[in-house]
């Protein structure tokens, strides 16, 4: 644009310098007009702004970010960053549990393997078992309730009772040691 | 943001030196270790410069869920390429080259535009309505900026949205100072005849 001020120099006189360039600019109506056109745009431009986005928005822009790094990276995210998660692997414990559960519902029981025995006795011998001494403190009240007298220890003796008599020592201890109160 | 011509002018002449320094400084850190393998230290990265980048993307596409997309985009592309990055220029200069490039990339790769969804519901008052009238004003402009020419539109971006200096535009898209004068000009130019056109004057 030969005779008239470049763009570059025009800009700056819009930008307050060029003072070599500014009388040319007054007096010449083509750049005053080209001036003027910038300095309007100038002012649309400024007056234009980016909607501002929620203030936490800013928060999960981080954390987006790192947590595609981390799985660039092939690390795990950190616990805060997993938290999120936890619902989806509740569901998918449920999930699993119905799976595996889910077929087995139909089916009649599987039978119960049979009782082991230990090779050992659990009880104590008869000298040291506590509950002799009970049984002897109601023995009156237990005379007719024909304990074996050879029996290894209280509780074998109690094992080896009939349901019968069984039940009538239950009802005797009832009455001697509870005094009358369900035991 | 620079609202009149002499703060267009004093972006670039009263620039507090010191504290700019400082800035750099501290990335320069956060950089190094990064590239010590202390990722903790991009976040921080990402934590100071996510404003600028999303807003940039923003001023490209025009719509809050690309600019979300390619914002992201930016950092994860900048970590990538950390290793490469020497100190030639500063941070911020390196990753608004990064933003810009990814900007153009990712516009020349969309589907047409989707309509924008309104910034805000209507509301009969007095106040709401100059508010409603200011925002599709901004709305007009910032849909003019995305139909400016390529390097004028990068240039008006960053001069005018980013208060960058007319140095570091230059240096953002491998130009000189000359040639981001001129197309600053051109582009203040051809956007007032845009929106002059739209409005019939």
């Amino acid at each position: 644009m030969a005779g008239h001020v470049p763009e570059h120099r025009l800009l700056d006189v819009l930008e307050g310098r060029g003072a070599s360039d500014r009388a040319h600019v007054e007096a010449c109506a083509q750049c005053r007009a080209r001036l003027a056109e910038a300095q309007a745009g100038l002012a649309l431009a400024a007056g234009a702004e980016v909607p501002e986005p929620s203030p936490l928005y800013w928060e999960s822009l981080r954390r987006q970010v790192s947590r595609r790094l981390d799985e660039e990276s092939g690390r795990r995210p950190a616990f805060w960053r997993r938290i999120s998660l936890g619902p989806v692997l509740a569901a998918a414990a449920v999930l699993a549990g119905i799976v595996t559960f889910l077929p087995l519902a139909g089916r009649p029981p599987a039978p119960l393997p049979p009782p082991q025995l230990p090779a050992w006795s659990a009880l104590p011998p008869a000298e040291e078992d506590e509950g002799l001494e009970v049984l002897r403190a109601v023995a009156p009240a237990v005379a007719d309730a024909s304990v074996p007298a050879a029996c290894a220890g209280v509780a074998e003796c109690l094992v080896d009772l009939s349901d019968e008599e069984s039940q009538v020592l239950a009802d005797r201890l009832r009455r001697e040691i509870g005094h009358g109160k369900d035991l | 943001m620079p609202s009149t011509p002499a703060a267009l002018a004093a972006s670039d002449e009263s620039a507090p030196e010191l504290a700019s320094s400082r800035r750099h400084e501290d990335d320069r850190d956060a950089v190094a270790a990064c590239q010590g393998g202390e990722r903790q230290a991009f976040d921080r990265l990402v934590e100071k410069y996510q404003r600028d980048v999303y807003r940039l993307c923003y001023r490209y596409v025009n719509n809050h869920q690309d600019a979300n997309d390619m914002a992201q985009e930016v950092f994860l592309k900048a970590y990538r390429a950390l290793d490469r990055f020497r100190g030639d220029s500063s941070f911020s200069t390196w990753l608004y080259r990064i933003a810009v490039n990814t900007c153009l990339n990712f516009r020349a790769s969309r589907k047409p535009e989707a309509a924008e969804l309104p910034e805000a519901l209507p509301d009969k008052s007095q106040g709401a309505l100059e508010r409603l009238e200011r925002d599709e004003r901004s709305r007009q402009v910032r849909e003019a900026v995305t139909r400016l020419p390529e390097k004028q539109r990068a240039t008006l971006i960053l001069k005018i949205y980013h208060d960058l200096t007319h140095e570091e535009v230059a240096g953002i898209l491998g130009s000189t100072v000359g040639t981001v004068k001129a197309n600053l000009f051109h582009a203040l130019g051809n956007l007032r005849k845009m929106l002059a056109a739209e409005a019939g004057e």
